[in-house]
């Protein structure tokens, strides 16, 4: 237990006084956090970019306007003029125009009620997303159509809100990047840093003294797990001040599934650098096991939006698992011990990479 | 004194068909300097590293104060310290903190201050090793291999790449540590160091040991076959003048 402890210390030291591996792992999440946050971030609903032409120009035409201007659903912009408005529409900066025949809104004598055409226009490309805001614009006149002439469809659709979470865009991205952020820390974490050590001969070094590779493993395991925790830690400050972020699990599954993710990740980082010779070796290697897991893990983007022969690669990697837990536990209120199946591809992968670290394990 | 505390018999190496270590045998006497003298790639690193318990030994067999390498290495690197050639050490961790973490390793704990004296670095107990100088580097390594109080210690070219001042500065230390009644082991391409350091000396090349004996007696035995100096001896080197010129003190 000394060694290990000896050695925990002197690398926790080292840690917080290296400015580039606190970079790496404490700003670039957070900075990764404020980009995708940023970008993912806001409502979290789909806000249909919209402008209204009002050809009509009538009393009922603008109040029209008016109400769905202050309809939070929409997001109405200016009209800027036919050509602009063409062009924004082809360039999909807005996702519909939608114009105001004239005569809309004038009372039709013989159903006593505003009569008129509303013409959608969207580029064909867009049809899946346009259809959604028509959709929307047909409950709208529905609603009119029902106040000014009310009649008992034989048919109908009942609404029945349910008091699930509300979870916004931010939630989805923030429960990635963490898993994300294992990933990086355990995987070119370790390519960059043990590399390095083991090149210099600080590693080989060690073994002047009696001890293993597992008292090695398990204090720089150690020093990763807190260097996790830590790095989430800051993230988590980030979230919730600067994104709201809403956490809906509890928080001992949470720091317990962050502790399991990086073993499992410096497993596989453990298994890559500790086969290194070098930074030249270890480098290359690390981006060829690390890239896939990033793109395809449903870090970035959910991976429900992939085709499903993906999907189906993707199920199998590391960081599927760890990444589907996090959201489980940040956004379903989900426990460790609701968690089984992933526990154990976890499980299964950890002891996987960490029998591979220990067989290609080099001191130099 | 007579005790032997390193003896080696008939050590073998062989990498890719070709033997870097072939059938070394030597003893040391407790308490003595021994060196291993040799040119570069003479087999002297692999035999130190075999008998430090650091490479697995393909033949023959090594016992450090009466312990077996081959079935014991743990208790062996117990009993020694090692200073190896081609090694560094965490940057960012202070020279203190750092013995802390060797004595540690060993399971035990260290006064590093007192250890740092002995070296001469208390003044640097708070820099990190990347900010010492090539000398400071090398006497920090050997107070690394002394944080478990060895019976032992193999320094492997301890003085290479340093300057004059630097190296007599090592000389200095490695005498005070046998004054001590540590064994010391070292490997030097460097006559003039082995001819000042060591008790005895073992010339290896080819993975071989060509000739063991104490310094004077093999200058005395190549005197007797008849060797003769081209140029007349000369009282003093360059190197003395450089000494004489520049002074002893360290220039770190």
């Amino acid at each position: 237990m000394k060694p290990i402890l000896a050695l925990y210390k002197a690398l926790t030291l080292r840690f917080f006084r290296d400015k580039t591996a606190l970079f790496f792992t404490v700003v670039m999440p957070v900075l990764f956090l404020l980009v995708f946050g940023g970008i993912f971030g806001g409502e979290g609903n789909f806000n249909p970019r919209v402008i209204f032409v009002d050809e009509a120009d009538n009393e009922f035409s603008r109040q029209f306007v008016q109400q769905a201007t202050d309809d939070p659903v929409f997001d109405v912009r200016e009209d800027p003029g036919e050509t602009i408005r063409a062009e924004q529409l082809s360039r999909a900066e807005v996702d519909l125009v939608v114009v105001l025949e004239p005569g809309f809104g004038d009372i039709d004598v013989s159903r006593q009620a505003p009569a008129g055409t509303m013409r959608a226009q969207y580029p064909e490309s867009q049809a899946d997303s346009a259809r959604t805001v028509i959709a929307v614009l047909n409950s709208v006149v529905d609603g009119i159509n029902q106040q000014s002439a009310p009649y008992d469809p034989p048919l109908k659709v009942a609404e029945d809100p349910q008091s699930i979470a509300e979870f916004s865009n931010f939630d989805y991205t923030f429960a990635g990047l963490v898993a994300f952020s294992l990933l990086s820390l355990g995987v070119f974490g370790m390519a960059n840093g043990f590399a390095s050590d083991k090149k210099s001969g600080a590693i080989d070094r060690l073994r002047s003294a009696p001890i293993r590779a597992y008292h090695l493993v398990i204090a720089t395991g150690l020093n990763y797990v807190s260097l996790a925790l830590f790095s989430v830690a800051v993230m988590m400050v980030v979230a919730v001040t600067v994104f709201d972020f809403n956490m809906q699990g509890d928080w001992l599954s949470f720091v317990l599934m962050v502790v399991l993710g990086t073993i499992c990740m410096f497993g596989l980082g453990f298994a890559v650098a500790g086969w290194a010779k070098d930074e030249k070796q270890a480098a290359p290697l690390s981006n060829v096991v690390a890239f896939p897991m990033m793109f395809l893990s449903g870090v970035f983007f959910p991976t429900f939006l992939m085709p499903e022969w993906l999907q189906s690669v993707s199920k199998w990697l590391p960081l599927s698992p760890i990444a589907e837990s996090m959201r489980l536990i940040l956004m379903e209120g989900k426990t460790l011990l609701g968690l089984g199946p992933e526990i154990l591809a976890i499980g299964a992968w950890t002891v996987f990479f960490y029998a591979l670290a220990f067989k290609l394990f080099r001191w130099r | 004194m007579s005790k032997n505390s390193i003896e080696v018999s008939d050590l073998r190496k062989t990498y890719d068909g070709t033997h870097v270590v072939d059938g070394v045998s030597f003893t040391v006497k407790s308490g003595e300097v021994f060196g291993i003298l040799g040119p570069n790639g003479a087999g002297k690193t692999t035999t130190l590293e075999m008998i430090e318990g650091l490479r697995p030994i393909d033949g023959g067999s090594a016992t450090i104060e009466g312990i077996d390498v081959a079935s014991c290495p743990d208790d062996v690197k117990s009993t020694i310290g090692i200073q190896r050639q081609a090694s560094d050490f965490f940057d960012n961790v202070r020279l203190h903190e750092m013995l802390d973490m060797f004595a540690g390793l060993y399971g035990q704990s260290v006064d590093a201050m007192e250890l740092l004296a002995e070296v001469d670095l208390v003044e640097k107990s708070k820099s990190f090793v990347q900010q010492l100088s090539g000398g400071q580097k090398q006497r920090f390594s050997v107070a690394a291999a002394l944080v478990n109080q060895p019976k032992v210690l193999f320094l492997d070219e301890p003085t290479t790449g340093l300057d004059p001042q630097a190296r007599r500065n090592l000389w200095e230390l490695v005498q005070s540590i046998q004054a001590k009644g540590i064994t010391v082991v070292l490997t030097t391409h460097y006559m003039e160091e082995a001819e000042v350091l060591c008790d005895r000396v073992a010339v290896m090349d080819e993975g071989t040991i060509i000739a063991v004996d104490t310094p004077k007696n093999l200058i005395s035995q190549l005197l007797k076959r008849g060797f003769k100096k081209k140029e007349t001896v000369q009282q003093a080197t360059l190197e003395d003048v450089f000494i004489d010129l520049t002074g002893k003190a360290l220039r770190e």
